[in-house]
């Protein structure tokens, strides 16, 4: 496995997230085999592999939505593997979803909003207005602003272009102030003259912020990623730089080959 | 256009309004109007209020979480048998009498809600049918203490505030039960446009989504459950209180798909939805079974195959369709502001 150790005066070089020899089996079907991740604050690092290599069940398994049969997912130094879903985001452990997954007849602003109050643990005020929740619009308008999505703030999501949707999905995980984020094909099934809305988004993510990329899209992978782990057959099969993997002849044939 | 406000879309549900509480004012002025103008009418009225309650705990539920239940009598017969017990054994002060059925409604759900809330969907529908059915055959069982089939009866109500007497014409119990319902009401409008109501919202809207937005999903509708169970209750010392007997049949089946044909005819996600459909419902079927009481399920049936079918968003749609034509009218005028 490969660590980075780039700059260890500076920055801290405790692992903000890992992932220690995760496995999941279905009986003898193995679908995450002795999967080990490393990701230090700031990271970005892609998860890339052909369909079926098992990139879905790696997110459920992180995320809490699958039980590992064996393995230790670590956050912050803290172990959370067993921990609830709904508490791992709490901890800052975020997912975007592939498909977007939005309240679709809420507003933009209120999707935002709900982010928002779970993030600042407002939403248990029961008889306060949403206009009297201290703090909230500022925060809303401020995600807004972060994604040029603020003209569209009143507008229903279901109204939406699909690559607005997307910004969408990423206002929510943004509200959450994440330590670590799940980036699930962000540019999936966005149109060629969206993509570059995404992409922006992408790049314009908090520095801070260690971010797993899970995407198909090589140009993404490419422009984005520092790190490159290759997932086949449920396995870590290479881990390594952009040039690394592209020059590694095994990806080469397994992945980038049917392709290029 | 240099300042965009953001405003909440809850609005969908409803009516916007500034430090007055319009909406229940308006009810206030039309319960009163009615008090006034059908004397001889206060006993179905009463019922008319108190069922409006139930449907809007149910409203609640369904409509602004998303959880679909077919056992809200439990609640509610729950709550009834509560106040007529707590008044025939232990206090006949009707206030007192109210919070403990609403006390006691919402314990009822707290508890079955923390086993129930578990399933989804289909499954949760089935397991508040079995739980109303078990408290219907319980209270059938307890004939010592609630009376089985005859009912709980024998308790006398004392004066409200000690001053007003539930008199037999049913004045005290129709203004009494039209003042629980507006601060009921005014409450629950409170309530879902508070960020805990928008949380119930997103709830409704998907479920797993909150999970990975970090909401405790389980605890925001199990808490909704216990509020509406409480309202449920509530509504039930109601009929308790102003009926001055409580039957075997507010704890029925028939009672919780009856309070969910109401809000689906009156359209759900709205407080006032529930407000409309139950009215419609209560006023369609008191009149029709008076006409002929083998057919006033017919017309019911009929009436709500048609709302199903040309307003799907409930009775609530012909007032936002009235809505919306009169601004365009209105916006003739108006619309160069927007631009």
């Amino acid at each position: 496995m490969t660590t980075l150790n780039e700059q260890p005066a500076v920055t801290p070089t405790a692992s903000r997230f890992s992932v220690q020899g995760l496995s999941k089996r279905f009986g003898n079907l193995v679908v995450a085999d002795d999967i080990h991740i490393d990701l230090t604050p700031g990271a970005r690092m892609a998860l890339i592999g052909p369909n079926g290599a098992g990139k879905s069940t790696f997110v459920n398994l992180v995320t809490g939505l699958l039980t590992p049969s064996s393995g230790r997912i670590v956050l912050d130094g803290e172990d959370i593997t067993t921990m609830s879903a709904s508490r791992r985001v709490r901890n800052g452990l975020v997912r975007s979803f592939q498909v977007t997954r939005l309240f679709r007849e809420l507003t933009v602003a209120d999707n935002i909003r709900l982010a928002v109050l779970q993030e600042r643990q407002q939403y248990m005020r029961l008889f306060s207005g949403l206009a009297n929740t201290p703090g909230l619009d500022e925060e809303v308008q401020r995600i807004l602003n972060e994604l040029n999505i603020r003209d569209r703030a009143s507008s229903l999501v279901h109204n939406l272009a699909y690559g607005e949707q997307r910004l969408v999905e990423i206002a929510l995980v943004l509200a959450l102030k994440p330590k670590v984020l799940l980036l699930d094909e962000p540019a999936a099934g966005v149109p060629d003259s969206e993509s570059d809305l995404i992409l922006e988004a992408v790049g314009n993510l908090p520095k801070d912020l260690a971010v797993l990329l899970i995407e198909h899209d090589m140009d993404l992978v490419f422009s984005f990623a520092e790190q490159i782990a290759v997932l086949v057959n449920g396995a870590v099969m290479a881990t390594g730089t952009p040039q690394e993997i592209a020059h590694n002849e095994t990806v080469r044939n397994i992945y980038l080959g049917k392709g290029h | 256009m240099t300042q965009t406000t953001v405003k909440p879309s809850l609005a969908l549900g409803t009516l916007h309004t500034g430090r007055l509480p319009i909406p229940e004012l308006i009810a206030l002025v039309v319960g009163l109007g009615c008090f006034f103008a059908f004397p001889s009418n206060l006993g179905f009225m009463t019922e008319i209020v108190i069922m409006i309650l139930l449907v809007l705990s149910l409203d609640l539920l369904l409509g602004y979480t998303g959880i679909a239940s077919l056992g809200q009598a439990a609640m509610f017969g729950g709550g009834a048998y509560c106040a007529g017990l707590f008044a025939l054994h232990i206090h006949n002060d009707p206030l007192l009498g109210l919070i403990m059925a609403a006390l006691f409604g919402g314990l009822m759900a707290g508890v079955s809600g923390l086993l129930f809330l578990r399933a989804h969907g289909l499954s949760f529908i089935i397991l508040t049918i079995a739980f109303g059915s078990l408290t219907f055959a319980v209270a059938n069982q307890l004939n010592w203490l609630t009376g089985g089939d005859d009912g709980l009866y024998g308790y006398i109500m004392a004066p409200l505030f000690g001053a007003f007497e539930f008199d037999f014409f049913g004045r005290t119990g129709f203004l009494y039960s039209l003042g629980i319902l507006l601060v009921v009401f005014y409450g629950l409008r409170r309530l879902v446009n508070s960020p805990f109501g928008l949380s119930a919202q997103g709830i409704r809207e998907d479920r797993q989504r909150m999970t990975s937005l970090g909401f405790p999903v389980y605890r925001v509708m199990l808490m909704i459950y216990i509020i509406a169970g409480a309202i449920a209750g509530i509504a039930g010392a109601l009929s308790a209180q102003t009926i001055q007997v409580v039957g075997l049949q507010s704890l029925s089946f028939t009672m919780s798909a009856e309070a969910l044909v109401m809000l689906i005819l009156g359209g759900t996600g709205r407080l006032y939805g529930a407000v409309i459909g139950t009215v419609v419902f209560m006023v369609v079927h008191h009149y029709a079974a008076d006409l002929d009481p083998s057919t006033w399920m017919l017309v019911i049936g009929l009436m709500l195959i048609a709302v199903v079918l040309f307003l799907p968003k409930g009775m609530v749609q012909l007032v936002d369709m009235t809505r919306n034509k009169v601004s365009r009218l209105n916006g003739g005028a108006g619309h160069d502001n927007s631009k």
